[in-house]
């Protein structure tokens, strides 16, 4: 019972750490190829097709979440007499941890499926293999150019959902809690600073590097079989989000 | 020009080529026929490294296979033609051909464009050249993969079983254009279950079986006198 219990964490161990190594390799391919230049063409392309296309999405979330979290919070504010304070709480809040972590989950399953669904179909159809035989590198034609775009697009996407997010809870302050516009803007003017945003943009390159790059890894080792696109998709966006809050939990710790 | 030693290759705990010795020659069309499952395919893909061997070497134009330093160099001299054609699908014709001379030749556009036409006009598709694969028969589709290939200018082209996925009626004009490759003296090896075909272009032929190559010799004398009792029952049951 031990020994088989003690077989099948080892061979869990060894399957995750197996997984592990595959993603230090790929980022070792990455480097190589980003010293061969920089195609910028398809760059600009994939954040049109990643990140204009999770605008909506984007804008959805942290829209209810700047409006549930002045609901949640103004009350009790407005009673210990601190109303002056709600647009500097939803601001940092939105600001450092729920625009990056929000959008960062919101792209690892927008985003970080697409790029496993597409690259995991290519690898199925043996279009990476073609790619291969015509000594064009999968890692520089597919990964770079979706890794860098995640890298940009995902901040920007951050500062989009930020604003939003601020501006629900503005109008829920101003429209529903009675909270004056000016003391919303005067609370949010003195305990922000410029870092509560560009702190939370730092985050977001990392969260797009890490769903970029899993999403690539998963693709390219994708089982063979319709049933193994699926499986690789899941497997993105599950790990990319653990990864995301991982990663959140230490840039927290360095950065404020 | 190509040249390989003792080559094994397993997956896993399956053994698929048990130790494999072949020379080619340059200008030499080499076809191997087989079971499925003897490891032909298998064989084809560790000439180009898509396959990593698990043992023996392979050498191709006087470069050995051994890591990534040097794959890609090997890669742009040897060009593959799969089954199932492996177009790009969301490429016209056009673009499909011109992407490997731009992004590893570092060709430019009009002269990648140039080339691109002129072997579409060879495999007989030059109107096609602003279609998307999907709008292409099978046959139409294998022949835009040959000219892809083509397109590197490679020394030596590898054919996986290129007609295995075609309709019977479109076989003949992949078939062709693989015969017209021949006559101008291009180093093939080709995977084939064309048997016809195998003896009609085929300088040499060899008979892979469970990971072994059982028997090689030229095409008519292997298909006439087969030396070894596999190869006969093989044959048998496929003429």
């Amino acid at each position: 019972m031990l020994l088989r219990f003690l077989e099948a964490l080892g061979s869990y161990v060894l399957r995750r750490l197996e997984s592990l190594g595959g993603v230090v390799l790929l980022y070792a391919s990455i480097f190589r190829q980003l010293r061969g230049g920089l195609r910028w063409r398809s760059i600009i392309h994939q954040m049109s097709h990643l990140g204009v296309d999770s605008l909506n999405i984007v804008m959805l979330t942290l829209l209810f979440t700047g409006v549930v979290i002045t609901l949640q919070t103004a009350a009790k504010f407005i009673e210990f007499g601190a109303q002056g304070t709600i647009g500097g709480v939803v601001a940092i809040a939105i600001g450092r941890e729920l625009g990056p972590v929000l959008v960062g989950v919101v792209c690892a399953g927008r985003v970080g499926a697409a790029i496993t669904a597409e690259i995991a179909t290519m690898k199925v159809t043996e279009q990476i293999d073609a790619l291969r035989v015509m000594a064009v590198s999968p890692e520089s034609y597919l990964i770079v150019p979706r890794m860098l775009a995640c890298m940009l697009v995902v901040p920007v996407l951050t500062v989009f959902g930020d604003v939003v997010g601020v501006a629900g809870g503005w109008a829920t302050a101003v429209y529903y809690s009675g909270i004056s516009s000016y003391t919303f803007m005067n609370g949010l003017h003195m305990f922000t600073e410029v870092f509560d945003l560009t702190g939370g943009m730092i985050k977001a390159i990392f969260f797009g590097n890490a769903i970029a790059v899993l999403g690539c890894h998963y693709g390219l080792t994708c089982p063979a079989g319709a049933e193994g696109v699926g499986k690789a998709t899941t497997k993105t966006v599950v790990t990319s989000i653990i990864v995301i809050f991982i990663l959140n939990a230490v840039l927290t710790f360095i950065l404020f | 020009m190509i040249d390989i030693k003792g080559l094994k290759k397993s997956f896993g705990e399956n053994v698929v080529l048990k130790g494999v010795d072949l020379s080619i020659e340059e200008r030499e069309v080499v076809v191997i026929i087989g079971p499925s499952g003897s490891g032909k395919s298998t064989l084809l893909r560790c000439m180009n490294y898509l396959e990593e061997p698990t043992a023996g070497t392979v050498t191709v134009d006087g470069i050995l296979l051994d890591g990534e330093a040097n794959i890609n160099k090997v890669r742009e001299e040897v060009g593959m033609v799969f089954q199932r054609f492996n177009l790009f699908p969301h490429m016209t014709v056009l673009q499909n051909i011109m992407l490997a001379p731009q992004k590893v030749r570092h060709v430019s556009r009009d002269e990648a464009e140039r080339t691109a036409k002129e072997l579409l006009a060879r495999v007989g598709l030059a109107d096609k050249a602003d279609v998307y694969p999907e709008q292409l028969s099978g046959g139409q589709q294998q022949r835009v993969a040959i000219a892809r290939a083509l397109a590197m200018h490679p020394k030596v082209m590898l054919f996986d079983e290129p007609t295995s996925a075609l309709d019977p009626e479109m076989v003949g004009e992949v078939l062709d254009v693989m015969r017209s490759l021949a006559e101008e003296g291009m180093t093939m090896v080709i995977v084939t279950h064309e048997m016809g075909f195998a003896r009609e272009v085929g300088d040499r032929l060899l008979f892979v079986d469970d990971g072994r190559i059982i028997e090689e010799g030229v095409p008519r004398e292997v298909f006439e006198h087969p030396q070894e009792e596999r190869t006969r029952i093989f044959l048998s049951k496929v003429l």
